[in-house]
């Protein structure tokens, strides 16, 4: 059963791998972030099942609130970001690019 | 304990004087005080040392504390009193002493009289650690400070560029012998150190040295003493030395200083004792030095380099004495240092007499000047060896030991060679005091220099008695009288031929042949020198810098870097472009790596 849930997990992070480093809209990377997430807890809530204990779960615990905090502040940070761009294509948000570096 | 305070009071003085020196415009002392503190150290020194030379029967090796430990190197700060270095240390305070008094006149109203007697003081001490050093490496920290404080006293008016060129001149050439000197240490520190590196210990294993190892180590040290003695080939920095102040040129260039390489070598018998060829070769070049600087001396005009030339001369008598009678050289050493010391400054009285004024040709009739002409009589006298003044004693030791021991080809050069010291010499003192030449105007002068003066005048007379002091080796009578009889004519022969070309002699110059105006021109020995030392590395620098660095070395460099700095744009401009998930993207592919990394590892 382990290696199910390990198998899900491993195909939930690469797309989410995938998506971070490939998509272009900003909307579809925080999700990809989102799914890498999930991918974690599923994990530890695999291994918590499999050796009988609630320290995974604590941790899932964790986690869940953290991406919730997450999702808060990066929705946050997107809607601001629109406001600057009037775009939502990850390629124009380059500004912290070190200039001097050429 | 006197021998802490006779080395440690010339240091105290030196720095005593030399921070009120530099106080010397906020609190206005005046030059009393610069002369009564600069004299009390010399007068202390020799207090000391006169009660420990007349004190002491037997060696004493004083460790004082332990300077360098490292595992096995340990090397004890210490002095070590035998009848040589007390003898000597006395010798040293005493002309010290001396000259520091006849300073106080000479240097009167000079702005740097402070910093003069600090200079002269920190001297003293250096001399002082060199001559009582228990240890070959304590000896080479005063060689090294008298060495520095020639540098500092020659170029003591250090406004003339020549004096700051000569003052260079006789650091690096100094320089040259003291890596000899170097070597020599560290290498005998390897064969023998490690059994204790005092001189004590050191006598004692002599023997366990490999004969060859012991030939080099006596290269290497006699290439330190040909530095400081001023003796063929590194002797041109003592001529030059001469544009020091006078007591300057007196106590280090003739009385202490330059005796240091002969002292060493005598330091070192137990060195040498094995080492006779060594000795010989030496012996050789010191006779052919002295014959060498004789004959630049007939043709030299300025008062003081005369004397420099003589010094050199004499020095290589001791050299030579060194071969056959370590003895007989200390004694010229001691009567030489008396007579050169008188020589020296009755020429810096005659110098302050007129007006600084240095050519003999432009010296005459100045007999009449008693307190000049009486101690430069005494002094040239003594040098020339006429009897009974202290060269007659020491200068035939030394002939005769020659003529005894079979060197008859150093004999010849050193009986020649006398006579052409009182040629010379002669020349000198006909020149300035008979000869028909208007000298300018005679100052008063000091006197403090006439007390000293006089003083050594008395010494260049009795010096011989400093034979009592030393255990000379007495051969025959009849032969003693017989060489004395010999040199003594040699040295008349000379005085004459002297007396008949200068006595009446009115010209500025003297007119030249070809072969006088190369002795002249001193063989051109300077000019040589620089062709082949100082022009040629020159030229060799200016090709490596022009053709070697700026042709070749440099584009390549620039090469290399640009080249690093055309992949480097590249490398950013594709890599930096600030996007979040480019970055992401590197980073997974470093995971990815370590995680390879460590699964093939494992």
């Amino acid at each position: 059963m382990l290696n199910l849930y390990l198998s899900v997990a491993i195909i939930l992070f690469v797309i989410g791998v995938v998506g971070v480093l490939a998509r272009k809209n900003i909307f579809s990377v925080f999700m990809s972030v989102e799914l890498m997430i999930n991918a974690a807890a599923l994990v530890f809530a695999s291994f918590a099942r499999q050796n009988l204990s609630f320290d995974g779960h604590a941790a899932v615990m964790l986690i869940i609130a953290l991406a919730a905090a997450e999702a808060s502040f990066g929705l946050a940070l997107i809607v601001l970001l629109y406001k600057q761009k009037s775009s939502l294509n990850i390629e124009s948000f380059n500004e912290l690019r070190d200039g001097n570096a050429n | 304990m006197l021998i802490n305070i006779l080395i440690i009071s010339p240091f105290v003085g030196a720095i005593l004087l030399g921070f009120l020196y530099l106080l010397r415009h906020k609190l206005k002392f005046s030059q009393g005080l610069f002369a009564t503190l600069g004299m009390s150290a010399p007068i202390v020194s020799l207090i000391c040392a006169g009660v420990l030379f007349f004190g002491l029967k037997e060696p004493l090796n004083v460790t004082l504390f332990n300077w360098i430990g490292v595992g096995e190197f340990s090397i004890n700060i210490g002095f070590y009193l035998d009848s040589l270095s007390l003898l000597m240390g006395f010798f040293v305070t005493f002309l010290a002493a001396l000259i520091h008094f006849y300073s106080i006149g000479y240097m009167n109203g000079e702005d740097g009289f402070g910093k003069f007697f600090a200079y002269m003081n920190l001297f003293l001490g250096s001399m002082l650690v060199l001559v009582f050093a228990s240890n070959p490496l304590v000896m080479f920290v005063g060689w090294e400070g008298v060495g520095a404080c020639s540098y500092l006293l020659i170029a003591f008016y250090f406004e003339s560029k020549d004096n700051v060129k000569a003052g260079n001149k006789a650091f690096i050439v100094n320089r040259v012998g003291d890596f000899g000197f170097v070597i020599g240490l560290a290498t005998l520190y390897l064969a023998v150190g490690n059994l204790g590196f005092d001189y004590e210990s050191l006598s004692q294993n002599a023997n366990l040295i490999p004969a060859n190892l012991a030939m080099i180590i006596g290269i290497c040290f006699i290439c330190g003493a040909l530095a400081k003695s001023a003796q063929i080939p590194l002797y041109t920095w003592l001529p030059d030395a001469m544009a020091g102040p006078t007591p300057i040129s007196a106590l280090i260039h003739a009385a202490t200083m330059v005796t240091a390489g002969v002292y060493m070598i005598v330091r070192f018998d137990f060195l040498y004792a094995n080492l006779g060829s060594l000795l010989e070769g030496l012996a050789l070049l010191g006779a052919f030095g002295a014959l060498f600087a004789g004959i630049i001396a007939t043709k030299a005009t300025d008062i003081k380099k005369i004397l420099a030339y003589s010094t050199m001369s004499q020095l290589g008598y001791m050299f030579a004495g060194l071969a056959f009678s370590a003895q007989a050289s200390m004694y010229h050493l001691f009567t030489h240092g008396f007579f050169k010391a008188l020589l020296f400054l009755g020429a810096g009285a005659v110098i302050i007499a007129l007006h600084h004024e240095q050519n003999i040709f432009k010296m005459g009739n100045l007999r009449s000047q008693k307190m000049l002409f009486y101690p430069m009589l005494f002094g040239t006298l003594a040098i020339c060896g006429v009897f009974p003044f202290a060269g007659f004693f020491s200068k035939d030791a030394l002939i005769l030991g020659a003529f005894l021991s079979g060197n008859y080809l150093i004999f010849g050069i050193l009986l020649f060679t006398a006579g052409l010291t009182s040629y010379y010499m002669f020349r000198l003192f006909f020149l300035v005091f008979y000869s028909k030449n208007q000298a300018p105007k005679v100052h008063k002068v000091p006197f403090s220099m006439i007390f000293v003066n006089v003083i050594l005048s008395v010494f260049a007379l009795l010096g011989g008695f400093v034979a009592v002091f030393l255990d000379l080796a007495h051969v025959d009578l009849g032969a003693e009288i017989i060489g004395g009889i010999v040199s003594l004519g040699v040295a008349f022969v000379g005085i004459f031929i002297a007396y008949k070309k200068f006595y009446n002699y009115q010209n500025r110059a003297e007119s030249l042949g070809k072969f006088e105006s190369v002795v002249a021109n001193k063989f051109y020995i300077d000019e040589i020198y620089d062709f082949v030392f100082v022009k040629s590395l020159k030229n060799l620098s200016v090709i490596f810098k022009e053709i070697f660095d700026e042709k070749i070395l440099a584009p390549l460099v620039n090469l290399v870097a640009n080249l690093v700095k055309i992949f480097g744009v590249i490398y950013t401009k594709i890599t930096q472009n600030g996007l979040a998930n480019s970055y992401a993207f590197y980073m997974v592919l470093m995971i990815a790596i370590f995680v390879l990394y460590v699964k093939v590892e494992l």
